[in-house]
Formats: C-alpha cells, sequence, structure tokens
C-alpha cells in the first residue's frame, strides 16, 4: 500500500506556536494529556492527519464526525497553542513516516517548540503517589534549559517508539523538540502521569495548566480508556517501546 | 513403501499444525476484538497483566472505581481464579450510542492458574485501585552437574 500521509489544516496557524504532540503509548499519557488541553484551553478543530495506513476509523462526538488524529488550536494569551491529539495507536511499521511528517509540518508552520506529551513505564508505579517527570530531547541545551525550569533530564536508558523517532527527525532537520515522560504504568491508562506531565510542560511554556478536574476524574478515565489501551498495547508491538527496560551494552 | 509411509505421516503431522497454527490465529483474533464490556451482566472485563518471577506467578488487576478490598470477591473454581469486584457506583458509558443507557456495576475476571500453582497459598493485595495477586508455584529443579 502507498505510503500517503496528509497533513490537512483548515485555517492558518500563527507563527512561533508551541506545538504540543499527544500520541498513544505507555498509558495513554499523551493523548489524556492533549484531551485535557483541548477541553481545558477551548482549543479549536483545525484540521486532521490521515493516511490508508492507518486503521479505518471514523470518531462520531456529539453528532459530529471527527477524523481519529486531529489537530487543534488557539490562543491562551499571546502563545499560540498547536495540539495535535490520537485516538488510534499508529502501526510501528509506519512510524517513522509520520514522525518525518510531523517535523516537516512543524518547521513548514515556524512553530517555536516541538513537545512531545507522554511516560515512561516504571515497574513500581503502583507504590508512586507523585510520578516524577523526565525531559529527554537530543540537544544538549534543550536539556540544560530545562534543567533550570525545574525538569529533571532523563540521565540514563531509551527512549523508544515513536516520541524516539521524532525526537531524532527534530534534531536533525533543526526544530527545537523535547518529550516530557512521566513515570507511569506500561499498560493501564494513567492520568495521575497524565497530570505530572501537564504540570511539567506548565514549567516549559509558562502557561498556567489546571490538572484538577483530570485528577478528580481519574478512576473514571481509567475505566473508560480501557478498551483503547488494549488495543494500543496491541499496536505498540514491535515500535521500540519494549526497549525502555533494557540496560544499554554502552553500560555493560 | 517406506517412504510412502513416512510421506503420509508428514503431512499429517503437517496438517495438524497447520490446523494448530490456525485455531491460536482464531483464538488470538477473538480475544482482540472481544470487547470489554458483558452488557447482559453489566460486567466490566478489567485490564491485567501477568508476570513470573521465579517461584511466583504475579498477577496486577486494574480495579478503577472500586474503593474497599470488601468488594472485592477472589476464588479458585476448578483450576480457575475468578474474580468479582463492586464498582463504588454504576459506570454509565455516555460517549458511546450503542451503549447509553447501559450500567455496569462491577468487575468480573476469570484467568486459568498457572502449571503446579499452590492454590492454599495464594494471597492479594489492594491499594489505590490495583489488585496484585501473588500465586506460588511448584517449580521441578534438576541439578545438572557442570564438568
Amino acid at each position: 500500500m502507498e505510503e500517503k500521509w496528509e497533513f490537512y489544516l483548515e485555517k492558518e496557524v500563527p507563527e512561533n506556536a508551541y506545538f504540543l504532540v499527544g500520541l498513544p503509548d505507555v498509558g495513554l499519557v499523551g493523548p489524556i494529556s492533549t484531551s485535557h488541553l483541548v477541553k481545558t484551553y477551548q482549543l479549536e478543530e483545525l484540521g486532521y492527519i490521515d493516511s490508508p495506513l492507518l486503521p479505518s476509523v471514523i470518531l462520531f462526538h456529539k453528532g459530529k464526525p471527527h477524523f481519529p488524529i486531529r489537530i487543534y488550536g488557539g490562543y491562551r494569551g499571546d502563545d499560540y497553542i498547536l495540539v495535535l491529539h490520537a485516538d488510534v495507536a499508529v502501526p510501528p511499521a509506519y512510524i517513522h513516516k509520520l514522525a518525518e511528517l510531523i517535523v516537516e509540518k512543524g518547521l513548514e508552520l515556524k512553530v517555536k517548540e516541538l513537545v512531545l506529551l507522554g511516560g515512561i513505564a516504571v515497574p513500581n508505579r503502583m507504590k508512586i503517589e507523585k510520578p516524577k517527570t523526565y525531559v529527554a530531547s537530543i540537544s544538549p541545551e534543550v536539556m540544560e534549559e530545562a534543567e533550570k525550569k525545574g525538569v529533571e533530564p532523563l540521565s540514563d536508558g531509551f527512549v523508544g517508539g515513536i516520541y524516539a523517532q521524532i525526537l531524532k527527525e527534530g534534531y536533525k532537520k533543526g526544530l527545537k523538540t523535547y518529550a516530557l515522560l512521566s513515570e507511569c504504568f506500561f499498560n493501564y491508562p494513567d492520568p495521575g502521569a497524565a497530570a505530572a506531565t501537564l504540570k511539567a510542560l506548565e514549567k516549559m511554556i509558562n502557561q498556567e495548566i489546571d490538572v484538577s478536574k483530570l485528577l478528580e476524574q481519574e478512576e473514571e478515565i481509567r475505566i473508560k480508556l480501557r478498551e483503547f489501551m488494549k488495543r494500543t498495547m496491541e499496536a505498540m508491538r514491535g515500535s521500540g517501546k519494549e526497549y525502555e527496560f533494557t540496560v544499554p551494552a554502552l553500560y555493560a | 513403501m517406506a517412504v510412502e509411509e513416512w510421506f503420509i505421516r508428514y503431512l499429517r503431522e503437517f496438517e495438524r499444525e497447520f490446523r494448530r497454527i490456525r485455531e491460536e490465529l482464531a483464538r488470538m483474533e477473538e480475544e482482540l476484538m472481544r470487547p470489554l464490556y458483558d452488557v447482559e451482566h453489566g460486567a466490566l472485563e478489567p485490564l491485567y497483566e501477568v508476570e513470573r518471577r521465579g517461584d511466583e506467578v504475579i498477577i496486577r488487576v486494574d480495579l478503577a472505581g472500586v474503593k474497599s478490598k470488601d468488594d472485592i470477591s477472589l476464588s479458585v473454581v476448578d483450576g480457575k481464579l475468578v474474580l468479582d469486584a463492586k464498582l463504588e457506583k454504576p459506570f454509565m458509558v455516555s460517549d458511546i450510542t450503542l451503549l447509553r443507557g447501559k450500567s455496569f456495576t462491577e468487575y468480573h475476571l476469570e484467568i486459568e492458574l498457572p502449571p503446579g500453582a499452590k492454590e492454599d497459598e495464594i494471597k492479594a493485595s489492594f491499594r489505590g485501585g490495583m489488585l496484585e495477586i501473588r500465586i506460588p508455584v511448584n517449580i521441578k529443579r534438576v541439578k545438572v552437574k557442570v564438568e
């Protein structure tokens, strides 16, 4: 099948936007975060990403059809917030192309930063009350900047899956790109980790993000997203995410 | 004649293996397609994971919405672990038209016990909506002499 990808925007997006990405992965931290941002900031739906390689689904919400990977945007004070939210997992075979598309579009729209919102699975998550958030980037300057803003850099280990590919693409093409990854469950939806990621984002982009509703609805979100989590786990096999529990040979 | 017999045996084995793989794929597909809602009984199937650690099999079950350990019933029935847990309040799905108006009041899960499970020594703990079940298993150990 032809690897054709489309990034469609109905409206123009101003330059210097913060481009925030929430793709399904461990704990569904990304989509839980972006869904909360869209609701809290009351962002407008601007367009979609589509490809014949994605699962053939259309989402209906309040009678209105939506593409499963959507773009939202809106002003927050003087800053423009652009959000990419996905309700389907991307099969591992296509993550390279999608990563390329996201970075190319970020450059074309002249965004200020490309921020990947997600999680990093830890085996003892059950015992962690307040998950830690780490920043991961290939650029040492970005890591330093994040540390100064109070977000701990990820110092050792693998980052796997589509976010690793976007980090690489962003670095190669000169776009400021970083991931905010909170300690999370591997295969259970984790709104607590999403709240931690959003609080780290608050520090990075200097915009207040109220996560109280997210924490209040934590249990309800966990119940609601069971099916989505199950499909994501199936789709994630072979994405590189399994490396995150691996000790790199570098340390042997 | 011997070659013919061998060939027939080979074909039968091949057919058996092919059938086994087809059944396994059908089982996996069914598992993947099966929804985690049992509308008829108003029960949800929880997400769970299984980990093997030494002489133990650990099963972790996400029981979001269950408030107390007193709302959980866990038993072993004919080699299966049977879990029922009551939700603190009924869960209604308002976002999906086909499930609108349906109410779910509990979780239900049945899992085959691993071979060698010591049924009388199974322990469980509940914290933050997560149930952890520890199943000790008998492991046959044979010492191998290294020369």
